[in-house]
Parts: structure tokens; sequence; C-alpha cells
């Protein structure tokens, strides 16, 4: 497994737009909890009616909401990383490397794991990072620091964590359907918006929501529902329901089924 | 001999395109295996299905006398069509790729690099190279594990007359350290001047196998010979030099033995009280057969 991973390593260490996008994305991670807290309380202290019951962006920093509120909006970014997975995969079909590694000595099988690790070592990874900066947040904002208040409603982040491996492997199914880079990243973000579209025709024209939730793309989404609603006073889902996750956890199957046997049948 | 690839009635089909047709072949150990054919014959399809790039639509191969799985191809060099790196990447750097997959030492490197002329260039990203680079390269990167089979396909494509001439002495050096050697070419002067054996393959089809010795010394040279004479051919055949004799139309064709030429045998009848009217040498080369060979097949 070490020599997989370390090839795959090997492989993006060298490569521009693997830090250009990680870095984009890093910068994301730090600059909207900074910006939210900057931005927000100058709207509200300026912009908004004084009257209005909203003193200050700060509950949103509150354990043990935190968690959901920032995973919640950190998935929209999500497409940078899986940019990073399109465009890798994608190329070694492009660049007949993948042939060539074959070639070389690398089973097919040893080909598929090595990027079904990489995946998990960068979802692994940004996790992490996520969970640090919420809980950096949120010793520094919430009024609450206790460590039940804290530990309240973490299951946000090892689904944050599934929401990251799951769109990962979904890039990768379009990588090694398309093969061709460019247009591999361009179908990946171009399908996102259009079945955003087809989301909103089934669940609200046609009113069918289980449907709308089985979209392959909007399914990576499917654990993490918005927490900001409740801020509206709305019926607000701060949960994890099992269907969504028996849905998530299916796709992630799905996906590494199907990955595996397209790289196993398909000529290189 | 023992045998380093055995193939048995591989074939593959493209949809309705069959690349390949029930090919089967034998490669010695320490042969240098010429597989010769056009452009389209299916000489690159063949190489990635023995290398596990492409599936066989049926058949079988195996290597060393092993069923092999991917372990085997740690034991192979090969390089398919045209080099294949990470542009961007430094070649040292593509190299440490391959020696991880091979799983051989980071220190050969810098040797095979040494073996092809490319150790002060190692540093520079593999899309700065000239085509001859890349291709040295791609060799370089087939002989990091010490290969006991190379597999190069086309390896001159492309090149200018000196890319050509140092590749096949990088090909030359290679065999002569005793390393089988599998080259296809669609160039029969190229598997004329390195190989020892070879085959021909034509629209996915083995039409002809055997020694590049034995082809070349049946290169002969075979003379055209008239004369108003009509006991010319009960003449020649008395030539102690003279091998065969055919009669086409009115003149006669005559095989002579190697060292003999067409003034030898003109000498000859004049002695004989023999008058020539028409004489003319036409050697057939490896070429001409190659193409007659093509010709008669299709
Ligand atoms: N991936 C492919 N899809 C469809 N046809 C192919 C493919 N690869 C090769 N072919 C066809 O198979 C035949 C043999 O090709 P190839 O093995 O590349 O020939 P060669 O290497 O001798 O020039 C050609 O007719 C070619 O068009
Ligand atoms: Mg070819």
């Amino acid at each position: 497994m070490m020599r997989l991973l370390s090839i795959e390593f090997m492989k993006v260490r060298p490569a521009k737009y693997f830090w250009i996008l990680l870095s984009l994305f890093a910068f994301i991670l730090a600059a909207i909890p900074i910006g939210t807290f900057a931005l927000g309380n100058w709207i509200i202290g300026n912009l908004l009616p004084a009257d209005l019951p909203i003193q200050s962006v700060l509950p949103l920093y509150d354990f043990a909401d935190i968690w959901q509120n920032f995973t919640f909006i950190y998935q929209f970014f999500t497409v940078l990383l899986s940019s990073i997975v399109a465009i890798q995969i994608a190329q070694e079909f492009s660049l007949r490397t993948a042939r060539q590694q074959v070639i070389d000595g690398l089973s097919r099988k040893e080909f598929f794991l090595g990027k079904v690790y990489f995946l998990l070592t960068l979802a692994a990874a940004v996790t992490a990072v996520v969970f640090a900066i919420c809980l950096i947040f949120g010793l520094i904002y919430s009024p609450v620091t206790d460590i039940e208040s804290i530990l309240l409603n973490i299951e946000f982040i090892p689904a944050y964590f599934l929401h990251l491996f799951h769109d990962f492997l979904w890039a990768m199914f379009i990588a090694i359907l398309i093969r061709r880079t460019g247009i591999a990243v361009v179908v990946l973000i171009f399908y996102g918006w259009i079945e955003s579209i087809l989301h909103a025709i089934i669940q609200f024209a046609l009113r069918m929501e289980w449907l709308a939730k089985m979209l392959p793309n909007g399914a990576t989404k499917i654990l993490i529902h918005n927490p900001f609603s409740k801020y509206a006073l709305m019926e607000t889902q701060t949960n994890i329901a099992l269907g969504d996750l028996a849905i998530s956890l299916g796709y992630i199957t799905l996906l590494l089924g199907v990955n595996y046997w397209m790289i196993k049948k398909r000529d290189l | 001999m023992s045998s380093v690839l055995e193939i048995v009635n591989i074939s593959k089909d493209f949809g309705r395109i069959s690349a390949v047709k029930n090919l089967s072949l034998q490669v010695s150990k320490g042969a240098v295996f010429g597989i010769l054919g056009p452009n389209g014959s299916g000489k690159t399809t063949t190489l990635a299905m023995i290398l596990g790039a492409s599936n066989p639509t049926s058949g079988s191969f195996n290597w060393f006398g092993e069923n092999g799985n991917h372990q085997v191809r740690k034991r192979i060099g090969a390089i398919l069509e045209f080099p294949v790196f990470y542009p961007s990447f430094s070649a040292e750097k593509n190299l440490r790729i391959t020696a991880r997959i091979k799983e051989v030492s980071a220190e050969r490197i810098d040797v095979v690099l040494g073996m092809v002329g490319l150790l002060e260039r190692k540093h520079d990203a593999f899309k700065t190279y000239s085509l001859g680079m890349k291709q040295r390269l791609a060799i370089a990167s087939a002989m990091l594990c010490d290969p006991e089979v190379l597999i190069l396909d086309e390896p001159t494509n492309g090149l200018d007359p000196q890319g050509i001439a140092e590749i096949r002495t990088i090909i030359r050096d290679i065999a002569e350290q005793g390393k089988t050697i599998i080259l296809a070419s669609h160039l029969l002067d190229e598997v004329q001047k390195v190989c020892t054996d070879f085959c021909i393959l034509k629209s996915g089809n083995l039409i002809y196998q055997g020694k590049v010795s034995d082809s070349e010394q049946s290169t002969t040279t075979e003379i055209e010979v008239g004369a108003a004479d009509k006991d010319l051919e009960i003449h020649l055949r008395k030539i102690p030099f003279v091998q065969t004799v055919t009669r086409v139309g009115d003149y006669c064709r005559v095989v002579v033995l190697s060292g003999h030429d067409a003034a030898a045998l003109n000498a000859y009848l004049n002695t004989m009280g023999i008058h020539v009217s028409h004489l003319i040498t036409r050697k057939e080369s490896l070429e001409e057969k190659f193409l007659s060979i093509l010709n008669v097949q299709a």
C-alpha cells in the first residue's frame, strides 16, 4: 500500500495544477470563517436595519452548530479538489501513462488501488484540516466550550469525509470514462450545474424528492443538510439521516465497483 | 534454445475490424526478433496484448514459460508506439516513478541515462527534449530494470538520419549484451540491420517467419541472358558456377554462385561459342522479397 501511495504522490508532487488548486482551496478554507466574521458583522452593523433581532454572526460559530455550518459551506468548494482528481486521472489516460505503467509492471488492480488510496489520503487530510479550523474558531468565538457541546454533532466531520471521498470517486468515474483531461474537467463542472437544475425540477416541479436525492452528483452532498434555515427559525435537519447515509454508502460502493471494472476491462 | 515468449493463436477484434488474427509466435532467448509489417498490420496491437495493455479477444501467451501476470513484466522493458512520460517532469523524476513501479533501485537511473547520453539533461523537463532525445529516454526507461527482454515499437519513427543512427547503435550495443530484443518496425532496412530473426505481419496475419541470415543468403544475383542460340539453356546448365536456370519468354534467368557475376558468365559463354545478345543483372533484395511476399498474400 505504501508503495502504491508513494507512486501516486510522486505523480502529483511536481505538478503545478495540484499546488495551484490545493492552495486555492486552502485559501478558501481560511477565508470563509475569517471573512464571514469580518464581512458579516460589518453588514449587520452598517447595512441592516437596527431593529432586526440579529446582533452578530457569532451564532454561526457556536458549538455544536459550527460543524454543520462550515462543512455545509465547504462542500460547495469541493469541486476544486475533485478537479485535481479528474485532471490527475484523466491525464493518465490521455498521456498514456496508465498504459505505460501497466506495461512497466503495475497490475490494473494496483493502478486502481493506488488511485483509491490517494483519494482516501486527500479526503482524510482535508477533513483533518477542516476539523482543526472548526475547532479553533469554535474555541475562540463559541460561548460554550465544554467538551460535551463540542462533541455534540461532531458526526458532521466524518460525514464531510464521506462527502469528499464520494465526490472524488465521482470525479474518478468521469475521468476514466472520458479520458481527455480538459473535457473531463469541463464535464465534471458543467454536469454539476445541469444536474442541480434537474434536481430543482424533479424536487419542486415533479415533487419526487426521493428521485432528486438519487441524482449522482447531488448525492455526494446528501449527508450535510442546509443548517442556515434554522436562523430564519425554520425547521432544520441537524443530524444525519440513516436513509441518506445508505444512499451515500451505496453510491460509494457502486462507484468503487464501476471504476475498478472500467480499469480492468478496457484497453489502456 | 529456451523460448522467452510464446504466443498461441492470439486474436484481437476492434468491433468489426480484426487487427490480429490467430497469431502464433515463438521468440527464443538471445534472439533479436523483428516484427515487420506495413502500418496497420497489427504490430502494436500484438505487443499491447502481450504486455497487458490490451485484452486479447482470444488466445494466450506466456513469458519465460510462466503464465504471465504483472510481476513478469517487471523483468521486461518495453515502449509502445511513442515515448510516454509526464511532459512537465524532468527525466529523473519520470524515471523515479518507473523505478518505483518496477521495484528497482533509483541508482540505476544515472546508469541508464549515461547509456543513452542524457545524463547532463536529466533535470530538464521531458517536453523540452528533441524527438531523438525522447526516444533515447524511452530506451533508458526500458533499460532501468536491466530487462531480460527489451521490446521496441518503431523506435526510429520520425527521427532524422543521425537520430536513427544513434538509436540503432544503442540497440546493437544492447543486443551484444546478449539480451533478447523484440523490434516492431515497418522498415525492412531496420529489421535487416539489427535483427537475427523476423516475421512479417500483414493485415493481422502472420505471413512469413524465418532467420534474417537465411533470407539474406537467398538474396541472390540473378542474371537474365538472351542469345540467338536455341541451346542456350542447355549450355548454361553446363557452367559450373550456375545454380539454377529458368526460362522466361525469350530469355533465361540464371542464378549464379556468389562471387560470380554477369561478366564471368558472358566470358564463359563466349568460350562455348555463344554470343550473348541480352545481359541484365537483377539483384533481388530482401526488400523486393518483402514486397513480393506482401503482394502474393494480397
Ligand atoms: N483502439 C483501436 N480501436 C480501433 N481500431 C484499432 C485500435 N487500435 C488499432 N486499431 C486498428 O487495428 C489495426 C492494427 O493497428 P496497429 O496494431 O496499430 O498496427 P501497426 O502497429 O502494425 O501499425 C489497424 O487497422 C488499426 O486501425
Ligand atoms: Mg504501430
